[in-house]
């Protein structure tokens, strides 16, 4: 992807220090930014430490972005830098209360149907943060950000093969610890 | 099997949108590196700060050559107007003293015997010292001002108009020699050194 203009200009701005156009940067990047953090770490006081984290770094270092890679793929580079960077802390999973009220709130499916579907996506995201920080790493911008293999291998500053290589080792993983979950749900899961 | 488990895992870690406090947090960090990142580079002091320095140094030199040159040039004058000396005497002693109470400028005269005072006179608070050394004739022009190195160099001298001319800086007072034979430049150094 080449910048169109008006990003260029949104950089430029940024590059001369000017506080308003990097809020405009941050609001085009954020959400994808935080859900990275908070999919790698599985706990939202570290992902937004992480995203925090993130800006900064794009703060202080965007006069040395010369424009020849993709602006995308370098924010990509940082928030990965930040993931890897970050402390292992004691994780834990989403807050259980958040699922319930969003199964509460869901309209036209049976309570029970959700509640499967919801305890499915929380014992996903369970066993991805249960993965080595290189595997899920992978497994986030593959799945988070639908990013492809020369993309994420961009992001991670490694060949396309290493990352079809991590992103195999965790899918066999995670077959292997979700499998039990989905032949639970009688096959509905893809649906 | 692989497709079942691409659809869980897009459902589990679908994205999500950040909480509107990221910014406000986020904020209050900026501050605290707006500073740094954004503080103007220095090197443009520090170019200006030499420019200014290199200006002055070039200003005083050009005072000090235009000053030397004026001098030197005011000495040749003075050794071509034959005009009275304002303090007329032979006394090393005399002159020193006259000097020093009339411009307050040091003066050590002579080193050799053959050198002959003829007097001195105020120009423009400058002191003129007229002397002979045979039947050559030299004015010594001294002014306050210039180098504090103790004594100067080797001199290098000019002609201008049937004068040997030099100049230098010593001990904070400028000098300028004019001395009536150039083919015997360094016959006028007798006022001060021994031959």
């Amino acid at each position: 992807m080449v910048l169109d203009g008006a990003e260029r200009e949104l950089i430029e701005s940024c590059q001369r220090g000017e506080r308003d156009s990097f809020r405009a940067l941050f609001e085009t990047h954020k959400d994808k930014v935080y859900s990275i953090a908070l999919r790698y770490s599985g706990d939202e006081a570290e992902a937004m430490d992480i995203a925090q984290e993130t800006f900064l770094k794009l703060f202080s270092c965007i006069r040395s972005y010369r424009g020849e890679a993709n602006f995308e793929s370098w924010l990509y580079r940082l928030v990965v830098n930040s993931c890897l960077d970050q402390k292992r802390r004691g994780r834990r999973l989403l807050p259980l209360v958040d699922e319930l009220a969003a199964v509460l709130h869901a309209a036209g499916e049976g309570v029970l149907h959700t509640l499967l579907r919801a305890e499915l996506s929380e014992r996903v995201r369970a066993v991805v943060g249960g993965l080595a920080p290189e595997h899920r790493i992978v497994v986030v911008l593959r799945y988070t950000q639908g990013l492809s293999y020369e993309e994420i291998a961009d992001a991670l500053e490694c060949s396309a093969g290493t990352v079809a290589s991590r992103l195999n080792r965790a899918h066999k993983i995670l077959e292997r610890r979700l499998a039990h979950l989905v032949q639970a749900r009688g096959g509905r899961s893809g649906q | 099997m692989v497709n079942r488990f691409d659809a869980e895992l897009a459902r589990g870690l679908r994205p999500v949108s950040a909480p509107d406090r990221l910014w406000d947090c986020l904020e209050t960090r900026l501050d605290a590196v707006d500073t740094i990142v954004y503080a103007p580079p220095r090197w443009p002091l520090w170019a200006l700060a030499l420019a200014v320095a290199a200006t002055i140094a070039l200003f005083c030199f050009t005072l000090r050559s235009d000053t030397t040159s004026y001098m030197a040039k005011l000495a040749a004058g003075e050794l071509s107007d034959k005009r009275q000396v304002e303090f007329r005497s032979g006394d090393p002693a005399e002159i020193r003293a006259w000097v020093k109470a009339k411009a307050g400028l040091e003066i050590a005269l002579p080193a050799e015997a053959s050198v002959e005072l003829v007097g001195v006179s105020l120009i423009g608070g400058m002191a003129c010292v007229s002397y002979r050394v045979g039947t050559r004739e030299g004015k010594l022009l001294v002014a306050h001002g210039g180098s504090a190195v103790p004594q100067h160099p080797r001199l290098e001298h000019a002609v201008y108009r049937g004068a040997a001319l030099s100049s230098w800086a010593m001990l904070g007072q400028t000098y300028a020699l004019a001395w009536s034979n150039p083919q015997d430049s360094h016959g006028a150094c007798v006022l001060c050194h021994v031959d």
